[in-house]
């Protein structure tokens, strides 16, 4: 499986969100009260292209948490 | 009221609500985890009927279904409420805003309710009172309304209990620019939502 870098992702969440995301925490966005669904959209689309993927729909709203989108990146990168 | 106005956008329209959609509004406004920031309805679709039979009969109130244009499944409602006027102008109140769990259509479906408060029914301005423990929808109008926040107290009751909100209002003057400046994200959006892409 390819290997996403974890900080890469926190920093493009903390770009999103306006606010510091620690790599070595895992975020979710039901603890994080700017986590909003706008934010989420732009956050997919920056791993969209950083990352080169394209997540199905139905991935979107579950990828809630910093773990869940690092998993999710390397599932589709491996495919 | 019976009216009919309706808006489409790139992936969602907004339409009037009907009576056949009183098991979908049960549907949804029974599901806890989604209304728990919103007045209770009753389990019970025929109580619906006659909420919707008496909103028909009401003036000032427009109540609308969030349309899935692609597969017309009904994703959620939203509706502009309590049309008046004071010293500034004509007015109203927007909400009843629910969705479906997972619903994609959260940005779309308040770009379109915006631009039917201002580019149909002509409304100065529009505001939304907002639970302050709702953080994400708080989150998601401080960014519709950023000058333009307040914290009203005691201001809604939901369940018998009295509540602070958080009171956001949007001016006509500053619409075209939020327009602006949602429109490209809900455009990208959209493509996706209607290619199936992914």
């Amino acid at each position: 499986m390819s290997e996403v870098n974890r900080e890469v992702v926190a920093n493009l969440l903390s770009s999103a969100l306006g606010r510091p995301v620690s790599p070595e925490t895992d975020l979710s966005r039901d603890e994080c009260a700017g986590w909003d669904s706008l934010k989420h959209v732009e956050f997919v689309f920056m791993l969209e292209e950083r990352f080169g993927v394209l997540f199905p729909e139905e991935t979107i709203p579950k990828l809630n948490s910093l773990d869940r989108v690092v998993s999710e990146v390397e599932r589709l990168r491996a495919a | 009221m019976q009216h009919d106005l309706h808006i489409e956008g790139p992936a969602f329209t907004l339409r009037p609500v009907v009576l056949e959609d009183s098991e979908r509004i049960v549907q949804l406004r029974s599901d806890a985890d989604r209304t728990r920031y919103m007045h209770a309805v009753p389990n019970d679709v025929e109580a619906q009927r006659q909420w919707l039979r008496r909103y028909f009969e009401r003036s000032g109130d427009y109540y609308f279904a969030v349309m899935r244009n692609r597969s017309t499944q009904i994703e959620g409602f939203v509706g502009i409420y309590d049309v008046r006027e004071d010293e500034q102008g004509t007015f109203a109140e927007w909400g009843r805003w629910i969705l479906r769990r997972e619903s994609m259509a959260a940005a779309e479906s308040a770009w379109l309710i915006f631009r039917l408060a201002f580019e149909r029914l002509h409304l100065g301005r529009v505001f939304s009172r907002t639970l302050p423990e709702n953080s994400a929808v708080v989150s998601f109008l401080d960014r519709c309304s950023p000058s333009d926040r307040r914290l009203v107290k005691d201001c809604v009751e939901l369940q018998g209990i009295t509540h602070d909100a958080v009171e956001h209002v949007l001016y006509a003057p500053d619409f075209p620019k939020l327009r602006a400046a949602l429109e490209p994200l809900v455009v990208r959006l959209a493509q996706r939502l209607n290619s199936g892409a992914g």
